[in-house]
């Protein structure tokens, strides 16, 4: 117990505790200097008690004190980790910081006060008996005066090691005793958690945390790595070998995403994809240089894009090409090969393979896709890509298969007895032989390419709804070619439910022709109930274009305008200009009785526009003109709302 | 696509409005009883597929390795994103803003935050694992072991040996 009378004796005797460590300790071995907290007034006090050490000579009378009033005087150090710090003092010292029945504990980080909690938790532990806390630097006053009546508290002398550690800011986490509970999560848990790093390298850096952590990391089944030495792949092999080495069997990859970030070469990226076509169940994504997106090249993209264009027949020859090992558990590969050469293997089975996605890849001829290899395949694209010049596809499960700027392709022919969805954009702009495509299921067919029905040809497809067929041109003598080709495909398909047509508006002034009638070529329109039309204006009027469509397709629910943003070229018509003729394409007499919706992008409300929607308006009695928002304002604009 | 597996869609769309308006009754290990909507409750894939399977949602579901506390916490989250499904760009803005606000405050108290972690695994709540894990993980992001082991509590008990075939691996890779 600490007598209260004692109190003036604290009070010198306090500043000797600081000094005696100088004079006491022969060989202070690392004896920190005790730096009582700032705003504490016991410092003015160590001033004075520099003349009380002198006094005492070197004879150490301070350590003859009773415990409880050493205990008291500890008190006043106030921060715990400067009590504890005592204990190097001597032996006299060594178990008498855990006397002290006052426990002061700063903390450094405001939004994180939970350390304070677990140090009283914690100290709780060691000390069976309760000992009152002022934890806070703020009332200094409070504690003293609380201090001299509170009964001391002998803490249990095993309990002080841990809370020495505990004071000395060890490891003073934890939740009671220290203990950490983050470890304590399961094994499942922590690996997603790793997972969330992505980054392999970041991942691995946590087994030197400690021995619970030293094989987690090998149980993380997502691997995200990048590489910048392309001819040594290595350290793909090193992360999937350490893990192959460390983990157990049951934990397969769920992903592995690989970027190199200089050019691979062909035998390095097989290596590589050798090693993990085993251990792969989920998704394997690989992107080469030239496929990187700027942000993490830190270039321009462009430069880049721009240099995959122009030389991406060129770069092939020096880049080579591999062959892709069979990924029998994998369900989607992803693979931008910035040009690189890739073949399939002659056999072998991706029995799980469900979307496959090639990127800027470049063939070797022929392609031949079936389900002996590819039984599963249900989602295929091809971008970007060269170097194909015939492409065979069997594949009974495909629902989807877009082709985009495959290069100088040559010939395509599909059984695809479920494909629904088919994209096929810029690939036989050049060299088109032959095409055939059998997809009787089809629903959803986008043909922005070349149609001549000799060259190209498409069993029936009964369920096709909607239909983009290329592009059509209101003006201009050789652009009734591509009218044409378009008209020839859309009789194709004479019971879709939807068109979308792209408009485009290309003028060429001053040509010699005269005018020709509005977007010749195209005669007629399947009976549809949904028009969408995306125009590329160029700045040019489209009133009289829209009109001229609508005048093949009376029947229709919907109408779609998006106009194509494009901002340069704002005032590009010039007076006079082709795009307003007919020129009274204003006084357009048709009825629309079935149009009920009409939604507009990139209104820009220009006259011409207000025009149109004017005549729209006036032709379709049925239009609902409250349902739509941004068309509501324009009518607004126009006066017409509650006409 | 198919005219067909859209008729499907939206019957299935029907059943589950219908089973979203039944009560669920969840019990914490204290005993304690949270009465929350099939709607919530279905955040959790665990409890989802025992109201499909057996369908015996009268007597309620005991969860033996969740107490109130943590329960109660997560059931604010399964309310939050079972009940209400959002349609516009302004609700779905409203409920990232309750996940940030969430995550916040779980953030604060650690311990609390593995509970709730640990809940979200056990009743297979895929979006609250996935926030909480992805909370943990970016304290880790970016530090040194050193800062790591300070931010977690976690002690330093490497043997010399083991720090050897740390070393060993490393020279390799």
């Amino acid at each position: 117990m600490a007598p209260a009378v004692l109190v003036p004796i604290d009070d010198s005797s306090d500043g000797e505790a600081g000094s005696a460590t100088v004079v006491d300790v022969p060989s202070p071995a690392p004896a920190p200097a005790m730096d009582i907290d700032g705003d504490d007034d016991g410092r003015d006090r160590g001033g004075e008690g520099d003349g009380a050490a002198a006094s005492g000579g070197s004879v150490d009378r301070l350590s003859d004190l009773s415990n409880d009033i050493l205990a008291k005087i500890l008190g006043h150090l106030r921060d715990i980790r400067n009590v504890a710090t005592t204990a190097v003092l001597s032996r006299r010292w060594l178990d008498l910081w855990t006397h002290v029945d006052i426990i002061v504990l700063q903390y450094d980080e405001p939004p994180d006060s939970r350390i304070v909690q677990e140090g009283g938790s914690a100290t709780d532990v060691a000390a069976p008996s309760p000992a009152p806390m002022d934890i806070d630097g703020d009332d200094d006053g409070r504690d003293r005066g609380e201090g001299d009546g509170a009964a001391a508290s002998v803490l249990a002398a095993d309990g002080s090691s841990a809370a020495l550690s505990l004071a000395l800011g060890l490891h003073v986490h934890g939740d009671g005793g220290g203990a950490d509970r983050l470890s304590d999560l399961h094994e499942d848990i922590l690996a997603k958690i790793l997972g969330h790093l992505r980054d392999i390298r970041n991942v691995a850096t946590t087994a030197v945390l400690s021995r619970r952590w030293l094989d987690l990391w090998t149980l993380v089944d997502i691997i995200v790595l990048q590489y910048d030495e392309p001819p040594n792949s290595r350290i793909v092999q090193e992360v999937l070998a350490a893990r192959a080495r460390n983990g157990s069997t049951a934990t397969d990859i769920r992903l592995l995403e690989v970027t190199s970030l200089n050019s691979a070469t062909p035998d390095a990226t097989a290596s590589w994809l050798r090693v993990a076509a085993p251990r792969l169940t989920g998704e394997l994504f690989f992107r080469n240089r030239s496929s990187v997106p700027s942000e993490i090249l830190n270039e321009e993209m462009d430069v880049v894009e721009q240099l995959v264009d122009e030389l991406g027949d060129l770069v092939v020859d020096e880049s080579g090409a591999f062959e892709l090992p069979c990924f029998m558990r994998v369900t989607k590969i992803t693979l931008h090969l910035g040009f690189l050469g890739l073949s399939l293997p002659p056999s072998g089975v991706f029995a799980k393979l469900r979307e496959l996605h090639l990127v800027h890849v470049q063939f070797n001829g022929e392609l031949t896709m079936d389900d002996a290899m590819l039984p599963s395949l249900e989602w295929l694209e091809i971008r970007h890509s060269s170097g194909l010049a015939s492409l065979t596809l069997r594949l009974a499960p495909l629902t989807q298969m877009t082709l985009y700027n495959v290069r100088r392709l040559r010939r395509l022919n599909a059984v695809l007895p479920g494909l629904e969805v088919l994209s096929v954009t810029e690939c036989f702009l050049e060299d088109l032989e032959g095409v055939s495509i059998v997809a009787e299921e089809l629903e959803d067919l986008r043909w922005l390419d070349m149609y001549q029905p000799g060259l190209v040809y498409f069993k029936r497809m009964p369920r096709l709804q909607m239909l983009l067929p290329p592009a059509v041109y209101p003006y201009g003598l050789q652009n009734v070619f591509f009218n044409r080709s378009c008209q020839m495909l859309l009789n194709l398909c004479p019971s879709i439910d939807g068109l979308l047509l792209i408009v485009e508006i290309e003028l060429e002034q001053g040509a010699k022709h005269g005018v020709r009638p509005l977007m010749e070529g195209i005669t007629q329109l399947p009976h549809i109930k949904i028009l969408c039309l995306n125009l590329l204006t160029r700045g040019h009027a489209y009133g009289a274009s829209v009109l001229h469509i609508l005048t093949m397709c009376t029947c229709i629910a919907v109408l779609g305008l998006r106009i194509e943003e494009d901002f340069q070229v704002e005032n590009a018509c010039p007076v006079n200009c082709l795009c307003d003729r007919p020129r009274n394409w204003r006084d357009k007499d048709i009825s629309m009785r079935s149009l009920t919706e009409i939604v507009i992008l990139n209104f820009r409300g220009k006259q011409h526009e207000l025009d149109l929607v004017r005549v729209l308006v006036q032709v379709a009695p049925a239009l609902d003109l409250s349902c739509y928002v941004p068309m509501y304002e324009v009518l607004q604009a126009l006066g017409l709302l509650w006409k | 696509m198919a005219s067909g597996s859209g008729a499907a869609a939206a019957a299935a769309d029907a059943e589950e409005k219908e089973s979203g308006s039944r009560m669920i009754t969840l019990t914490s290990n204290e005993g304690k009883a949270f009465v929350v909507t099939e709607a919530s409750a279905r955040q959790s894939a665990t409890i989802r597929s025992m109201v499909d399977d057996g369908g015996c949602v009268d007597k309620g579901f005991p969860l033996p390795n969740v107490d109130s506390k943590t329960l109660a916490r997560v059931i604010q989250y399964s309310d939050e994103h079972g009940n209400k499904e959002p349609h516009t760009v302004d609700e779905r803005a409203a409920l990232a803003k309750f996940d940030r606000d969430f995550i916040a405050e779980l953030d604060a108290d650690k311990a609390f935050l593995y509970d709730v972690t640990m809940a979200a695994n056990y009743l297979h709540i895929q979006g609250l694992l996935a926030l909480t894990t992805q909370c943990v993980a970016d304290t880790i992001k970016g530090k040194t072991p050193e800062e790591i082991r300070t931010a977690f509590g976690i002690e330093y008990d490497l043997t010399a040996q083991d720090e050897k075939e740390i070393k060993e691996e490393d020279t390799h890779a």
